[in-house]
């Protein structure tokens, strides 16, 4: 019993609470309205009365403590400021805590809220007190003034009960702690006079438009459920009608599409008890707004329209924390402060406008700033400084493309970071959310005017319209909405799905689609069948579209999406499970997940953009091995990191524990494979590619060594595939880069920590290929030195100047627009890094500059790029440091 | 299903209160011809062999999906669970409620539901490896043979 009221009780001041913020923004805009503040005042007062009567003395205290000041402020004995507003705010939100706690535990937590009630009591008492010199002239005038503006039609109620009423609450501020009894007995006498005030006015401009008789308050959980039968029943009346659907004759065809018509209008009936207005979940934002307005010094003017759009629950769920990050970045970055506002000549009072309305059968939200809109010089840079896209590249993107980075996993232009936003983490998470739910987001940007956000959300999630198809044996449902076509490949024109290394890719019209083979996706085995034609499922991701090789295709059903019990959760692969109308059980694929298994598929508009790339010859040239492992997998490794290539007959490996060895050169040489950890099948002879380093060293096994090339290098397609460093293109080819590091921590799990004890030297890497820097930071990094790299000279030089600090920098000779000696001018121009050694890493063809370079103040010069020398370079220009370190040590 | 358990733990109550040793009610089925007893409690109903759908890249305890009259519930196959080799044979279910969601075991056999003195349930011998103690509770000396009681929130943490 008890229980069931102290449900009732969160349920009701999660209600109120949720529309105290939005009233409060409103009546700080109208301080005047008295509705407003009637209506605050009863929520915190309903909870007041409640705590008394369910025995909840934490949330008692501050919720009498906040009532008390709203009951000044109704009374108009103090004015309302936003220190006040702001102290409120602070009431509700320890209440909400508490309500929290409550929700988890049925218990209140422990706690003191002395300071906050010392505060409002302050506040409280000072206004009686002011109000009682003002009224000590004449008292009933003051009640007569209360009487006349927070009640104007109360007459009903006697004056002097009133204002017997009201001095009681006086005197219970007084003597601590309340005495809960006389508090009853006001929460009693209070809403009636509330209730007559209602009755007697007889009109409803009040906050509580909605007519009492007229609604009824039922348990989620009763939609839920409700909800699960009627999606039952869609099942059975799917199943019905593929009974009669070959059979029109059928003596039940005619009752069986009237059930259908029937259920359909129950399913939307149904949907409709779901349904709950956008508002909702915009009812944080005003108080977030002014919030944070206050603590950036801007002012924000929070424009919303179209809060009653109504959309499923769970979909109003899904959205609310995706709004929030967004007004809260419009009104951090978006909108400027006051100052820059007037040098633009635009109204100092900056505006966010949400607008929500009905589209087809979604939902649009668009969120609007008239802000400084983003700037996309900036977003360049930070993309190039990310390694998001090379500074090559970044020549030939487009606005969009541009923008699109915004998107990026990581990604924030935020000079600093604030209290707010601005910590790198942002609108990636946005647009993930929002297109787990079959949503996209659109944003349309323009510097100075502002930025403008437009989300499209389907209306509900529960049933949904899917493709069945087949893959690897298994039926699955492809969620409608993701999908862009269906593509049928005659099996004569199979040749168009071009097979080069781990990669498919398939040309379609005027581009190339990236495809994934289900079966590969879901861990099945590939159906052997050459001779058939090839369905391709195109499916959108993000901007990005995927093409799915299914094993057939078959009808698109209406399902109703189950969530994946717990044991599943944690595969990514599937959004839900669903009955079909034959009783089957079939997994919902979620083709986010899948494209996650492929790595950062955001990238792989860089791949579309380089085919037509053109200046290859202006880029650095480097030396791969290229090699085969398996069947058909192709892949390479810059040669300046292989140490010797070895065939040796495979009965010489042997088993050594966990481990595969091979006798070599009177020593043991560790072997790994890249098919994963250990040995083959053995064949006749094994071809061993082998890294070395001191005295360590590792083999690689391999299958075939293919080809030694000597190509511009540049990952496009970064790999979370253990053991590739990402793909490239050779030849056309698509061929994976090997990641030597992962295969010897493999080998040798201990390789890198060996030197742990050495002093780490700190050193920094400027060059421009991507490549270069990754490879670099690879080879400094297995000798333990603590490398950072940058693109340019004068990001190196940025980021001296803030604070980072290096033993040595090792840059490339020529930049677009720099140069390295320019570097090195300004760094022995600067007192602090006058004695910075710097190397310098040319390309071949400066191979003649030596003696200029070592003449600007270079300390080294060295051609890129042998491992070994460039080691033992850094390694000489570090010695002293060493040096000294061993000397420590031997002591 | 929340009923059923509530009529559960209410039966349960009772026996406690008629006896003054308590006892418990304990479906049991065979597994590997090992016999083993879950708490009534947890039990929701047994089923005959059913039609179980692959989840492809699921854990391999995981069995695949039922559909148990419109509900979906994932099938763990307790032989693969309990470390032992996949049965040949069509599996029985015994549908269990854990925290508020149900699964289906998949057992080789249903036996009786037997009622155990709290005392008869000893606790398991230490020289069992740690993977069946973690997931065990007890065992009670049969008639005929052993009865392994299996701790349903271990069993089901996975």
């Amino acid at each position: 019993m008890e229980d069931e009221i102290l449900r009732d009780f969160l349920i009701e001041s999660w209600d109120n609470l949720s529309r105290l913020d939005v009233e409060f923004v409103q009546l700080e805009k109208d301080p005047g309205n008295k509705e407003l503040l009637s209506s605050i005042f009863r929520t915190i007062h309903t909870i007041k009365g409640t705590c008394g009567f369910i025995n909840l003395k934490r949330l008692g205290k501050v919720a009498h403590g906040a009532e008390e000041v709203l009951d000044s402020l109704r009374m108009g004995q103090i004015g309302l400021t936003s220190d006040i507003t702001s102290i409120i705010f602070e009431a509700v939100d320890v209440i909400k805590n508490i309500l929290n706690h409550i929700e988890a535990t049925g218990e209140e937590p422990e706690g003191n809220d002395t300071k906050l009630i010392n505060k409002l009591d302050l506040i409280a008492r000072l206004a009686k007190e002011t109000s009682s010199i003002k009224g000590t002239s004449s008292e009933s005038s003051v009640s007569q003034t209360i009487v006349t503006t927070v009640l104007p039609v109360v007459e009903i109620v006697s004056e002097t009960e009133f204002v017997q009423t009201s001095t009681a609450v006086v005197e219970s501020v007084e003597a601590k702690p309340v005495p809960m009894p006389e508090e009853s007995q006001f929460t009693e006498s209070l809403p009636s006079s509330v209730q007559n005030e209602r009755i007697a006015s007889g009109e409803s401009e009040g906050i509580q438009k909605s007519t009492p008789d007229m609604s009824i308050r039922v348990r989620v959980d009763v939609l839920d459920s409700l909800m699960n039968l009627v999606g039952e029943l869609v099942l059975s009346r799917n199943q019905l009608l593929q009974m009669v659907r070959d059979d029109e004759e059928s003596r039940y065809a005619s009752p069986i599409h009237h059930l259908n018509r029937i259920t359909a209008d129950l399913q939307e009936g149904v949907m409709k008890t779901r349904m709950q207005p956008i508002g909702n979940a915009w009812s944080k934002l005003p108080r977030l707004v002014r919030d944070l307005s206050l603590t950036v010094g801007k002012q924000i003017e929070l424009e919303m329209i179209g809060a009653e759009t109504e959309l499923d629950r769970t979909v109003l769920d899904a959205i609310k924390d995706p709004l929030i990050h967004i007004v809260r970045n419009s009104a951090d970055h978006g909108i400027e402060s006051a100052d820059v506002r007037r040098v633009h000549g635009k109204p100092l009072q900056g505006k966010i406008k949400l607008h929500a309305y009905h589209e087809g059968g979604h939902v649009i939200i668009s969120i609007q700033d008239d802000g400084a809109g983003i700037n996309r010089t900036r977003v360049l840079e930070k993309a190039i400084q990310n390694g998001i896209v090379s500074a090559n590249d970044a020549r030939r993107l487009s606005d969009n493309e541009i923008l699109s980075f915004i998107f990026h996993p990581g990604f924030s232009t935020a000079k600093t970071v604030s209290s707010v936003s601005g910590r790198g983490v942002g609108m990636d998470v946005v647009k993930t959310a929002i297109e787990r739910i079959g949503g996209t987001v659109e944003l349309q940007s323009i510097e100075t005017k502002g930025t403008t956000i437009r989300i499209k959300i389907p209306l509900t999630l529960a049933i949904i319209s899917a493709l069945i198809i087949e893959s690897g044996g298994l039926n699955f449902a492809i969620p409608q909405l993701g999908i862009v076509e269906l593509v049928r490949l005659p099996r004569e024109e199979s040749s168009k799905l071009e097979q080069i290394a781990n990669h498919q890719v398939l040309r379609l019209r005027d581009r190339l689609l990236p495809i994934v083979y289900l079966t590969d996706a879901l861990g099945l085995s590939r159906p052997q069948r050459e001779d058939q034609d090839i369905n391709i499922v195109v499916v959108q991701v993000g901007d990005e579209q995927m093409g799915l090789i299914v094993s057939e295709v078959f009808d698109t059903e209406e399902i109703v999406v189950k969530p994946v019990g717990r044991l599943l959760k944690e595969i990514t692969l599937y959004q839900g499970t669903t009955i079909l109308g034959n009783g089957q059980v079939i997994m919902i694929l979620d083709v986010m997940g899948i494209a996650s298994l492929y790595g950062n598929f955001a990238s792989s508009s860089q791949l579309r953009g380089d085919f037509e790339l053109a200046n290859q010859e202006t880029r650095e040239k480097t030396t791969l091995l290229i090699f085969r492992i398996g069947q058909d997998q192709l892949m390479a490794v810059p040669l300046a990191l292989v140490s010797r290539l070895e065939e040796l007959a495979s009965h010489r490996v042997e088993k050594c524990g966990e481990r595969y060895v091979i006798q070599y050169r009177n020593s043991l040489l560790p072997l790994v494979s890249s098919y994963g950890q250990g040995g083959q099948t053995p064949m006749s002879s094994q071809m061993i590619i082998v890294f070395s380093e001191g005295s360590r060293s590792m083999g690689l096994l391999v299958d075939e060594i293919m080809d030694i090339v000597e190509e511009p290098l540049e990952i496009h397609v970064e790999s979370s595939q253990p053991g590739v460093m990402g793909s490239t293109i050779l030849g056309g080819k698509a061929i994976n880069l090997l990641d030597t590091y992962y295969y010897i921590t493999q080998s040798q799990p201990d390789w890198y920590q060996k030197r742990t004890a050495q002093q780490r030297s700190r050193i920094l890497v400027v060059d421009q290929s991507m490549f270069f820097r990754q490879l670099l930071t690879t080879t400094l990094e297995s000798k333990k030195y603590a490398v950072s790299s940058v693109a340019t000279p004068s990001e190196a030089l940025e980021k001296l100047e803030h604070g980072y600090r290096c033993d040595l920098i090792i840059s490339d000779l020529s930049f677009d627009s720099e140069t390295g000696l320019e570097l090195i001018d300004a760094l022995r121009e600067n007192a602090t890094f006058s004695e910075l050694p710097v190397m310098i890493l040319a390309d071949p063809q400066n191979q003649d500059r030596r003696i200029e370079v070592m003449a600007a103040g270079a300390h080294s010069f060295a051609i890129k790029f042998n491992a070994r020398t460039l080691l033992e370079e850094v390694s000489g220009l570090l010695g002293r440091k060493v040096t000294r370190s061993l000397e420590v040590s031997s002591c | 299903m929340t009923t059923a358990t509530a009529e559960h733990e209410s039966n349960a109550t009772r026996l406690t209160q008629s006896r003054v040793d308590a006892t418990t009610q304990y479906v049991t089925f065979y597994i590997d011809r090992q016999l083993l007893g879950i708490p009534v409690e947890y039990v929701q109903e047994v089923l005959n062999p059913q039609t179980v759908a692959a989840a492809p890249r699921a854990r391999q305890e995981i069995a695949g999906l039922i559909n148990l009259r419109g509900q979906i519930v994932t099938a763990v196959d307790l032989r693969i669970r309990l470390n032992l080799p996949h049965f040949e044979g069509e599996s029985m279910n015994v549908v269990i409620t854990d925290h508020q969601e149900a699964y289906s075991l998949l057992v080789d056999q249903v036996g009786d539901v037997i009622n155990l003195a709290d005392s008869e349930v000893m606790s398991v011998p230490p020289t069992l490896n740690q993977h069946w103690k973690q997931i065990t509770k007890g065992v009670s000396r049969l008639e005929k043979e052993l009865l392994i009681v299996l701790n349903v929130q271990n069993l089901m943490s996975f």
